[in-house]
């Protein structure tokens, strides 16, 4: 897999330099403004959507066909997608992290187990993205594919307004009674059975 | 041992179907696949390289079932398409740099030594490439990997008369060790008549004939004749025809021919047009 992870490391230079920008300036910011959940949260989901954003590429250039030709198994052209979703939302958990600890320096109140959940539900956030999308764009292309993730960011921002306003979600997210290690948990699982559905789907697509 | 052995191969769309193809392509030899536009030709390429699924049939390559070990014998086969799906933004080092992390026998001087005689820039983005650029360099990459069998799909189209002509050499050479074959389709009938050993003719979705190029051109030849003289030569002789005011123009079998009639030679291109014609 080593010539697929270097093809998609120089399309990241090449199309995805905007993305690191935007996370440096926004993790900058986040650092004057400690009480700014969103200033560390929109990063890590702009950076979540990178291996998304890759596949689409591959379909405008045609790189899904040349690729059929490689010796690389469909197995292998999916697990790459997913790991580069993995490794950009752990470099993002260690960003966040030194972030907190910035922050927890100047304000002189740095709290590990609050900072470590905290990091965790944003890696589990940057997940959501590829692991909904991912599968449908290996089965139905990167265009419908994206019109399921609008539906279901609707669905699930909707869902979070319901439950909220039921008092059944509490916004204080430390005071949540469900652990966010264990949601997090959670959504890695979810991240490998999403990886195994693309799979399935990816081996059955004709190209 | 066949480098490629297609049996009973179908494939049904909607409004085509291909048809129980049976092709046998002996090791060392090139075949080329001749057809028209929606013959079945990238159609067959693609079954063989398993990118889309085969109602029935079975495909073997250098011994191995195509689908059971795909990515093994991917390892020994180097495919030009006719339209290269690299990503615009990388340039000729990084294609082969990409390439060295895929290809166990990756070869990075042969592929220097590619990009060197077919002239190809190594700091230019392929975005930027002209189609024959872009062609060249699938061939450079499809040869550098210590190949036994090159399938080529449309390979030459697009290059430049020179440029052809080199490439065509180029394979020439290739097939010089007894392993290696090729198998290519193309429009340049011309192209695959100077290059191949062994000629198949698909029309939509059905194989009209596969043999062998000189033995074609020894059992068939075009006469010019009149209507009354051609009913004279049994029907199954007759290949190909073409009426005008002048006569009848004639693709036939050379020994069901009648002693004394002139029989000129034929082109593989010639044998194709009339064939085609025919069978519409």
């Amino acid at each position: 897999m080593k010539g697929l992870l270097w093809k998609d490391y120089y399309m990241m230079i090449k199309y995805c330099r905007m993305f690191l920008l935007f996370a440096v300036v926004f993790l900058g910011a986040a650092i004057m403004e400690p009480d700014n959940l969103f200033l560390l949260a929109y990063p890590v989901i702009l950076l979540g959507m990178i291996p998304v954003n890759l596949l689409a590429y591959d379909e405008r250039e045609k790189w899904d066909l040349y690729s059929a030709v490689l010796p690389y198994t469909r197995k292998q052209i999916v697990t790459v997608k997913y790991l580069i979703g993995m490794l950009i939302n752990l470099s993002m958990f260690v960003l966040v992290m030194a972030v907190l600890v910035i922050q927890g320096m100047v304000n002189q109140s740095f709290h590990m187990t609050e900072s470590l959940e905290l990091g965790a539900l944003l890696l589990a956030l940057g997940l959501l993205t590829p692991m909904v999308v991912l599968p449908f764009s290996f089965k139905w292309g990167t265009e419908k594919g994206r019109v399921v993730y609008i539906i279901c960011m609707a669905v699930a921002c909707g869902g979070i307004f319901v439950l909220t306003s039921e008092g059944l979600l509490n916004p204080n997210i430390f005071q949540m009674k469900v652990s966010l290690l264990v949601l997090t948990a959670i959504m890695l699982v979810l991240y490998v059975i999403s990886w195994q559905i693309s799979i399935r789907f990816y081996e059955k697509k004709e190209l | 041992m066949n480098a490629l052995e297609i049996r009973d191969l179908t494939k049904c769309y909607g409004d085509f179907t291909l048809d129980h193809l049976t092709l046998t392509l002996p090791s060392g030899c090139i075949m080329g696949l001749v057809g028209e536009n929606g013959a079945g030709k990238s159609t067959t390429i693609k079954l063989i390289l398993d990118m889309i699924c085969r109602d029935s049939g079975s495909v073997t390559i250098l011994g191995r079932d195509n689908q059971k070990q795909i990515g093994l014998v991917k390892e020994d086969v180097g495919v030009v398409l006719d339209e290269m799906g690299v990503p615009g933004c990388l340039n000729a080092l990084q294609v082969g740099r990409i390439m060295a992390g895929t290809f166990r026998n990756w070869d990075d001087g042969t592929y220097q030594s590619y990009l060197k005689r077919m002239d190809i820039p190594t700091n230019k983005q392929f975005k930027d490439f002209s189609r024959g650029m872009k062609m060249k360099l699938g061939i450079a990459v499809a040869m550098s990997h210590d190949p036994k069998l090159l399938i080529l799909d449309e390979a030459t189209n697009g290059l430049d008369p020179v440029a052809r002509d080199e490439v065509v050499d180029m394979f020439c050479d290739f097939t010089r060790d007894e392993d290696h074959s090729i198998l290519v389709s193309s429009h340049i009938v011309s192209d695959l008549e100077k290059l191949c050993d062994y000629i198949a003719f698909l029309h939509k979705g059905k194989l009209l004939l596969c043999e062998e190029k000189d033995a074609l051109r020894e059992e068939y030849g075009i006469i010019h004749c009149t209507s009354e003289q051609l009913r004279e030569i049994e029907t199954s002789a007759i290949k190909g025809k073409k009426d005008s005011p002048y006569g009848v123009e004639a693709i036939v079998r050379r020994d069901a021919v009648p002693v004394g009639t002139l029989v000129s030679p034929v082109s593989i291109e010639e044998l194709f047009v009339f064939m085609v014609k025919e069978a519409k």
